[in-house]
């Protein structure tokens, strides 16, 4: 059977070769590191993927945990539940401040703390009614890390590296009801309820109770969170 | 003596380190996808192998997809190994033709004669090596940022941007790859060479000729080897 392609070894004489492989291999590292290290093209395009990517599966609720650990809650996530480790884990609060802060658990726990009785209404429907929530309020935080008169936001973002919430600043963050909050109904939260830390925002719906809170950023520019970018309103307040 | 109808193409070591990778790979793509889509983490929920989570079989497969073929490398046939690198590296203008001609697989026209890889196979290696590099750089920045909060914190985002287009990339490259390996009439004869280590010789002679031309002109026995050497030799001396 003779090949379509008449081969001569000869052929090979005449041939240029060049050492290219390891180049293009080189080469793409180095993009790799260049994306890495500047997300700001790059993160429009990828989250755009994920939100499209989550809007697969059922409608209401994306991932409910197996158990309630305070009952009347639904656990909704949008992504892997992060672990918590008491000894390392840090509350990072930055941005628009004179001293950056990172906090550990022990540090957020001896602040000074406030504490409320409210309802706690999710956008779906369901309530919970008569919550206790014990945590810090953003005056304190702000007091703390010398948040500057040119914030007008505050943005929070969650552990598991997608959810974001936000409020206005003082308009909304500084309500004698919002605070950072550690304990619900005098228990430390439980890993499905956003331990060790949760935005708490009575007068809103539960998404804006960002769970896993681990940063904290004062602002001029409004972050939009997980649920906003995918059309429910950044203002929610509940009408009930 | 009439030559075999299979040629080697692989030696064991080859293919141990190709399906050590190649099935990590799947494993990972599958675990990913339940780690990427809301809707897939939901219906795994507090689901435990072994106590481990989804996330903790990724990682630790993550750890034999390169971890694998470092161990045959440096247990195996380093011989054969540095041959497919070099093989991999030295591009002549038959492979560029052969890249530079737009699809290629599906047109009927006769391609530029190719060795033992052929263009789009040395693209697809570098490429899918190149992005296994990718994804466990940036799976451990990712992984040790949410142990350790602070740590590299400037390059979580990066990552997970990197990690998940490089997760798109490969998918498409590896559907590709088993396409052609498995499927596709004119080239699925390959598949044999990554179990048995042997492909059929004339299906070699039309797709990689420049590699069977070599591999023969080798196997020639010694002795007639020689005699065309003495052939050879008394017609120079005769000019």
């Amino acid at each position: 059977m003779t090949p379509d392609s008449i081969y001569r070894p000869d052929d090979d004489d005449m041939l240029y070769r060049r050492r290219v492989g390891r180049k293009v291999f080189l080469g793409l590292l180095g993009v790799g590191a260049a994306a890495v290290a500047t997300p700001t093209l790059l993160t429009p395009l990828v989250s755009g993927v994920k939100d499209s990517v989550s809007q697969l599966g059922t409608p209401a609720s994306y991932a409910k945990g197996a158990i309630s650990p305070v009952p009347g809650f639904e656990i909704y996530t949008v992504a892997p539940i992060p672990d918590f480790h008491p000894n390392t884990w840090r509350l990072t609060v930055g941005g628009l401040v004179d001293h950056k802060l990172s906090l550990s658990y022990n540090d957020l726990l001896h602040l000074p703390s406030l504490a409320v009785v409210r309802d706690y209404q999710c956008v779906t429907g369901w309530i919970v009614p008569h919550c206790h929530w014990q945590g810090v309020s953003l005056r304190t935080l702000a007091r703390l890390a010398g948040a500057r008169p040119s914030a007008t936001f505050i943005n929070f973002y969650s552990s598991d590296g997608v959810y974001s919430e936000s409020l206005r600043l003082p308009s909304q963050a500084f309500q004698p009801d919002v605070m950072l909050g550690y304990y619900l109904n005098g228990r430390p939260l439980a890993r499905e309820q956003g331990a060790p830390l949760r935005l708490v925002v009575p007068e809103m719906y539960g998404y804006k109770y960002a769970k896993w809170v681990n940063r904290v950023e004062f602002s001029d520019r409004q972050e939009i969170g997980y649920w906003e970018q995918n059309g429910y309103t950044v203002d929610a307040y509940r009408s009930a | 003596m009439a030559a075999p109808a299979t040629i080697r193409r692989f030696s064991f070591t080859e293919r141990g380190l190709h399906w050590t990778h190649a099935i990590s790979f799947l494993l990972l793509l599958l675990t990913g996808c339940f780690l990427y889509f809301p809707a897939l983490s939901e219906l795994a929920g507090n689901l435990r192998i072994a106590h481990l989570t989804i996330l903790n079989v990724h990682v630790l497969l993550g750890a034999f997809y390169v971890g694998g073929p470092l161990l045959w490398w440096l247990l195996g046939d380093r011989r054969a190994l540095r041959r497919d690198l070099r093989e991999l590296d030295v591009w002549d203008d038959d492979d560029i033709d052969f890249l530079t001609a737009p699809l290629r697989v599906l047109s009927e026209r006769p391609a530029p004669p190719q060795g033992r890889f052929n263009a789009g196979q040395k693209i697809n290696t570098i490429l899918l090596g190149a992005s296994a590099i990718g994804f466990v750089v940036t799976g451990l920045l990712m992984w040790q940022a949410s142990h350790v909060p602070g740590w590299a914190a400037w390059a979580v985002q990066g990552s997970v941007n990197v990690h998940d287009i490089l997760a798109l990339l490969t998918a498409a490259l590896v559907a590709g790859h088993i396409y052609l390996a498995a499927v596709h009439p004119s080239t699925r004869p390959s598949l044999s060479g990554m179990f048995s280590g042997r492909v059929d010789r004339e299906w070699a002679r039309h797709h990689h000729p420049k590699w069977v031309a070599r591999e023969e002109a080798a196997e020639q026995p010694a002795a007639e080897a020689s005699q065309v050497a003495a052939v050879a030799g008394k017609l120079t001396a005769d000019n």
